[in-house]
């Protein structure tokens, strides 16, 4: 029994590339990462910056309908390098922000018969954020801030066997908070916004449940 | 007997494993192809903030003082020339590239405030850089495919601001927290990355021709000044930053090298 | 006028060409969609100088304890737009397109600004629209008569008004902005057909430059402002295209 079970199973990972999947529901995971995280530099002219990288995972459902796809899941980065200020005459010292973002992106794709598919869509996410400041005086301040931002997305998809296929995404996000922070000794108000706008690159596994 | 068909029958089904491999769409061992490059880009090294607070203090100033004459700086568009090589195996892609850019028009604005003397201001700049690409690629036919990856780049930027009378009694940038040197400039090498979406079609048996939309990101850690003050005098600050952010579209002629 | 002579002449020289189906095709597209961040961070001169925001809108964005603020966010704009499309020998494009923007969402809020020593409130408003024609050149990739997939780079004529407003206790500002620019277009384009001559298709632009900077129009408030107008920013559109001959 277990030889006919195995040699099913054999004959099965043959020819399953012949049975092509109707690729409607995948569950994917991703790595991928991100540069300037938190754009430091734009927050005040003439701040000079060694920008905060960030590593990415997550995990992406996509749904597909005929020639429409709808794309959602949670990514979440973890701290790679610091963002630094190097001018004297910031209040800012160091930076560090991590975040989870949940995105929507509904598009077009572009099946290519039995080998992968081109696919770009438009979206929204929707990042909860936390971190922390340290200050020129060495005092450090914790954050935690939320945002929603517009961008896009577009990938390939390349079949490994018939339900399983590597992807490759570029993602762009548009998003800030509200101000967190004082960094401004000189007035009262808080000033420092989180600016999670960036781009993306992931890399992943997608496996197609039906 | 039993353990001689076993292995017989397991023998039988690795053999159609391989057939039925081989009956998916053959794949070449690999591809390798050499490409020259040209393309554009706008405002590289990103320059257009700094052009437009020079440009708004000049007229801010001629706003608030008859009798000034100015003229803003435009932030240029620029040509961009390389070369890559590319190794294709069947759905992953190496590219190791080279591209340099530089504007052709000179950056240049000029102010002359009432009774003074005509402060010319220019910028002069350029970009190489070195990406390598890991990514996926989509194949339709021979040599025609569609393409994306990423990988880090490797950066030679230059940022050159000249003012020919940057003190004058009547003006000067310094009064908007902008330089007040006669040069700033600022040369560094450092390692950024980029994204890349491409697409190749076949324009002759062994010639492509590709396009390729590159976002890069990077910038550069903070650099000396290699710079002369209002005096003439060498100076070693501001310390600067040089951003290589930027869109470039590149178009190619690729020959594929047989292996 | 002269960019409508230029624009008229390059549409009179396609639409005379002869027909070679085999070698020529014509495409008339139409699409709709937005278009994040417009306008970049709107900054002026007289957020500077008045308001202590050294970078626009993203600056002004402040909260306070004690007083009434909401956040500021950036303008999402709803884009729309037409295009015409010839196409050589199967993978060569030429794209002529019309489009509108204008921002429907953000732009308004309350902060708070220093008035020689005394905090006040302030009430801000932001506007932004834009008209544009792209020119475009670039590949177009056939999936056998599936779907195509262009890149395409070129150079757009891009006109817009931009105007802000900035009100409290015992100040009011208002700066009112037109200008143009010749920006940088990036352009990927996917279409799927459904026959021979009928597609829909997503399209992603990428538009990078500005305008010089422009002196306000504006002269009720007594101030004078300056800005630039900044056309840099990605739009994502999805649309349907007619091909005049089969694929």
């Amino acid at each position: 029994m277990s030889r006919i079970i195995l040699t099913t199973m054999i004959l099965w990972a043959c020819f399953s590339g012949f049975l092509y999947a109707d690729d409607i529901l995948g569950i994917g995971v991703h790595l991928g990462g991100q540069h300037d995280v938190g754009k430091l530099s734009d927050q005040e002219s003439g701040m000079q910056t060694d920008p905060q990288n960030n590593l990415l995972a997550g995990i992406s459902l996509k749904a597909n309908m005929s020639f429409v796809f709808l794309r959602t899941g949670i990514d979440t980065t973890f701290l790679l390098n610091k963002g630094k200020v190097y001018e004297d005459s910031s209040q800012i010292k160091t930076s560090k922000l991590e975040y989870t973002a949940i995105p929507g992106f509904l598009g077009l794709r572009f099946p290519v018969k039995d080998m992968g598919e081109f696919y770009m869509g438009g979206g929204a996410a929707y990042f909860l954020g936390s971190g922390q400041i340290v200050m020129a005086d060495g005092t450090k301040e914790e954050i935690n801030t939320t945002a929603l931002g517009y961008g896009f997305i577009t990938g390939i998809e390349f079949t490994l066997v018939s339900s399983m296929k590597i992807y490759m995404e570029w993602e762009y996000i548009d998003a800030r908070s509200g101000a967190v922070m004082k960094t401004q000794t000189t007035y009262g108000w808080k000033n420092l916004h989180i600016d999670y706008t960036g781009h993306r690159i992931l890399f992943g596994v997608m496996y197609y449940l039906i | 007997m039993m353990k001689i068909c076993w292995k017989t029958w397991l023998l039988l089904c690795a053999a159609a494993a391989v057939v039925c491999a081989g009956a998916r769409p053959a794949f070449a061992i690999g591809e390798l192809s050499v490409g020259i490059n040209m393309g554009a880009t706008y405002d590289p090294n990103n320059l257009e903030g700094d052009i437009a607070e020079y440009n708004m203090a000049m007229e801010q100033y001629r706003n608030a003082n008859d009798g000034t004459t100015a003229k803003q700086m435009s932030v240029p568009y620029a040509p961009v020339f390389g070369f890559n090589f590319r190794y294709q195996f069947n759905f992953f892609l190496i590219r190791m590239g080279c591209h340099y850019t530089s504007p052709v028009q000179s950056i240049k604005g000029s102010i002359t405030p009432p009774g003074g003397v005509k402060n010319t201001i220019k910028i002069k700049t350029y970009q190489n850089s070195y990406p390598v690409t890991l990514g996926l690629l989509v194949p339709l036919n021979k040599k025609t495919n569609f393409f994306i990856g990423a990988g880090p780049t490797l950066h030679q930027a230059s940022v050159t601001i000249t003012q020919s009378e940057p003190v004058q009694g009547a003006f000067s940038f310094q009064n908007y927290g902008l330089s007040k040197d006669r040069r700033d400039s600022y040369t560094a090498t450092f390692v950024g990355y980029h994204i890349m979406l491409g697409a190749e079609v076949p324009v002759h048996e062994r010639f492509t021709m590709s396009v390729e939309w590159i976002h890069q990101e990077g910038r550069s850690h903070t650099i000396k000044n290699d710079g002369l003050d209002s005096t003439g005098a060498v100076i070693t600050t501001p310390k600067h930053t040089i951003s290589v952010q930027g869109d470039f579209l590149i178009f190619g002629l690729n020959y594929y090298i047989s292996l | 006028m002269r960019i409508r002579l230029i624009l008229t002449g390059i549409l009179a020289v396609l639409l005379t060409t002869p027909l070679f189906a085999e070698k020529v095709n014509y495409a008339l597209g139409f699409y709709a969609g937005y278009a994040p961040s417009l306008g970049g961070n709107l900054h002026s001169s007289v957020q500077k100088n008045d308001f202590q925001s050294e970078n626009g809108l993203d600056g002004m964005n402040r909260s306070q304890e004690g007083y009434s603020t909401s956040r500021i966010n950036r303008l999402m704009g709803v884009a729309g737009g037409a295009e015409f499309k010839v196409l050589f020998y199967d993978y060569y494009q030429l794209r002529i397109a019309g489009n509108y923007v204008m921002a429907v969402y953000g732009g308004s809020g309350k902060t708070v600004y220093d008035d020689s020593g005394t905090t006040r409130e302030l009430t801000c408003s932001y506007k932004f629209s834009q008209w544009d024609v792209p020119v475009t050149m670039g590949l177009s990739i056939p999936f056998w008569k599936d779907f195509k997939i262009a890149f395409g780079c070129g150079v757009a004529y891009a006109n817009a008004v931009y105007q802000n407003k900035f009100s409290s206790d015992t100040v009011e500002r208002k700066g009112s902005f037109k200008g143009w620019g010749l920006p940088l277009v990036i352009l990927l384009e996917g279409e799927y057909f459904f026959n021979d001559q009928f597609a829909v298709s997503s399209i992603l632009s990428y538009y990078k430059g500005s305008s010089q900077v422009v002196k306000d129009g504006t002269t009720s408030d007594g101030s004078t402002d300056f800005a630039r107008i900044d056309f840099t920013g990605y739009r994502f559109h999805l649309g349907v295209s007619y091909y005049f001959y089969s694929i």
